[in-house]
């Protein structure tokens, strides 16, 4: 081995930079591209359960109209009590039952945290869906399902979709908490870091958490821009859709964007 | 319209009473609370002439030792006053200095370490490290008991015996990676995991969960093979693990030391924390945190108790 790389070995990083290329530093805590996979995972799973439940639960007990409070209540339970305080008794529970440390407990866990954002939006945007198109659709002859599915759904989708953006952006944030309780994760750094009174490794794991949550978030707001019937968009700022002397504020429907490029 | 705007009115006014009533309710507890602490070490100091006063951090073996070495003064016609628990050793030692308590129950090399010196994991030799260390300060210590709250590798007792391991060096020979439970704190010490690497040269990889019932349950998972746990830990006294010999002596000597202001020190003070000392062993220690943190019985009755079985009241 070089002097040059024994010396890099010995020598502390003095700042963050210098700690994100040593890879030295990270012998204990696992490498990055590891860890950033670890917590993407656990997190894209806990939402897609999240979705799976709240989604069409919410969507089916707004359309009739049923159980509002009781089930918005329920669902709050999951918000109501800290993340962690879940976390540290599913961890005793799944390692007693042979499930080990992950990745049930911190999914599970981060599951309840998504529900509350998904299923009260969800909700709100179906049960608010314009009353006018509902009725036309069922003066049309649309049973109750269709009513559900081609006329509140597609209307609910921008809100559902910017609670999906919230609460995946929660989920990746919080993934961190899992290594409190002998998970991975990107929150091994901060963990360590702060344990060992490593302030650089403390950076490192909240730049990492942040930049991964912001990545999800930009990945989602893009993905949103594709799932959104054109004519539910808000207008881009550019294309000149309603006249600016037009006193009327809302958009004539433009069927032929529809499959378009924007 | 108006009466809807009222209401909610009334309700938004309802809410911030009951907030307020709640901010208030704490702050009065807060308030008891530290009148009640004051007007305690008031009464001390003042009807105190030349009682011991004693104190703790604040967790239970600690609480136990408090009462222990406490009620057997008492017994010995020795007037002590023993204090609420202090927090951490920072407070105790502040404590100490500033002349508002005169003795503690402290551990020779965990102490030793704090107040700048080098422990040692012989216990005499971290006691004679201690002694110096103390005079500098105006404090003095008694004889260390035998009994010994370290730091130690453990093992779950059916693996340890499954794979024919007694010592941390027996580790070498199961197949690894070992996985290390412990604090995170784990990775940087030499005690810890360094020394497992260094010194034991082992194949181990650190695991980072808090001490108590997660560390247990993850020894019993398999997910965990060893723990970094103390030597009086309740589970040790029930069997479920045992300690591994620490055959290369990484961690120092942490006996029970009184440790007390030279101020009070008296040949009979010394006398009784000397006989006090010789009868605690670790299997006691390890009884009382049983008693306290499973069975969750008061600190006081504790003491009480292990006196008047041993004859000491």
């Amino acid at each position: 081995m070089s002097s040059a790389a024994l010396l890099a070995q010995v020598a502390d990083p003095t700042n963050l930079w210098e700690w994100l290329n040593d890879s030295s530093q990270r012998t204990v805590t696992g490498d990055i591209p590891g860890q950033v996979w670890t917590t993407l995972w656990h997190s894209v799973l806990a939402f897609a359960l999240a979705a799976g439940i709240a989604i069409p639960a919410a969507a089916v007990l707004a359309h009739f109209r049923k159980v509002e409070v009781l089930s918005t209540w329920l669902v709050n339970l999951g918000r109501i009590i800290p993340t962690v305080t879940i976390v540290a008794v599913l961890v005793i529970i799944s390692l007693r039952n042979g499930y080990g440390f992950e990745p049930w407990p911190i999914v599970i866990a981060l599951v309840l945290l998504a529900l509350p954002p998904l299923y009260a939006n969800t909700y709100t945007a179906v049960r608010d869906a314009s009353p006018e198109a509902v009725g036309a659709a069922r003066a049309m002859g649309l049973t109750e399902i269709q009513i559900l599915r081609q006329v509140e759904l597609p209307l609910a989708t921008p809100l559902i979709l910017a609670a999906s953006r919230i609460a995946i952006t929660q989920v990746v944030a919080t993934e961190a908490i899992a290594a409190l309780f002998g998970g991975t994760g990107l929150g091994q750094y901060i963990t360590f870091g702060l344990a060992n009174r490593d302030i650089y490794e403390v950076q490192a794991g909240a730049v990492l958490v942040a930049g991964l949550a912001t990545s999800v978030d930009l990945v989602f707001w893009f993905v949103t821009r594709f799932l959104v019937p054109a004519p539910l968009r808000p207008a881009p700022s550019n294309r000149q859709v309603v006249r600016p002397s037009s006193p009327i504020r809302s958009r004539p429907i433009q069927t032929t964007s529809l499959g378009g490029t924007t | 319209m108006k009466t809807t705007s009222t209401s909610r009115r009334w309700r938004v006014l309802s809410l911030f009473a009951i907030i307020g009533v709640l901010a208030l309710a704490s702050c009065g507890d807060n308030n008891s609370d530290s009148e009640g602490s004051d007007g305690s070490t008031e009464t001390t100091s003042a009807s105190s002439g030349d009682a011991i006063r004693i104190s703790s951090a604040d967790f239970s073996e600690q609480k136990v030792l408090a009462q222990v070495y406490g009620q057997y003064l008492e017994a010995q016609g020795i007037a002590v006053d023993i204090q609420k628990p202090l927090g951490q050793r920072e407070q105790i030692f502040a404590a100490l200095e500033d002349d508002k308590l005169d003795l503690q129950l402290d551990y020779s090399g965990v102490a030793v370490g704090f107040l700048g010196g080098t422990p040692s994991a012989d216990s005499q030799e971290s006691y004679d490290a201690l002694i110096p260390l103390l005079e500098a300060k105006d404090l003095e210590a008694s004889e260390p008991s035998p009994a010994t709250n370290a730091n130690a590798l453990v093992a779950l007792s059916t693996w340890a015996d499954d794979n024919g391991v007694t010592t941390i060096s027996d580790l070498s020979g199961v197949d690894g990676p070992l996985i290390l439970g412990s604090s995170a704190e784990c990775a940087e010490r030499v005690e810890c995991l360094k020394g497992y690497l260094d010194v034991y040269d082992l194949d181990f990889e650190l695991k980072a969960i808090d001490y108590g019932p997660p560390l247990v349950a993850a020894l019993e998972a398999d997910e965990v093979q060893v723990a970094q746990y103390q030597t009086t830990a309740p589970e040790i006294a029930t069997g479920q693990i045992v300690v591994l010999e620490d055959d290369m002596g990484l961690q120092s000597a942490a006996n029970i030391v009184p440790v007390f202001r030279s101020a009070v020190s008296t040949p009979e003070l010394i006398k009784a924390l000397d006989t006090m000392s010789a009868k605690i062993t670790t299997q006691d220690l390890a009884a009382w945190n049983q008693a306290t943190d499973v069975e969750k019985e008061d600190p006081i009755d504790v003491a009480t108790a292990w006196l008047e079985d041993n004859g000491l009241l």
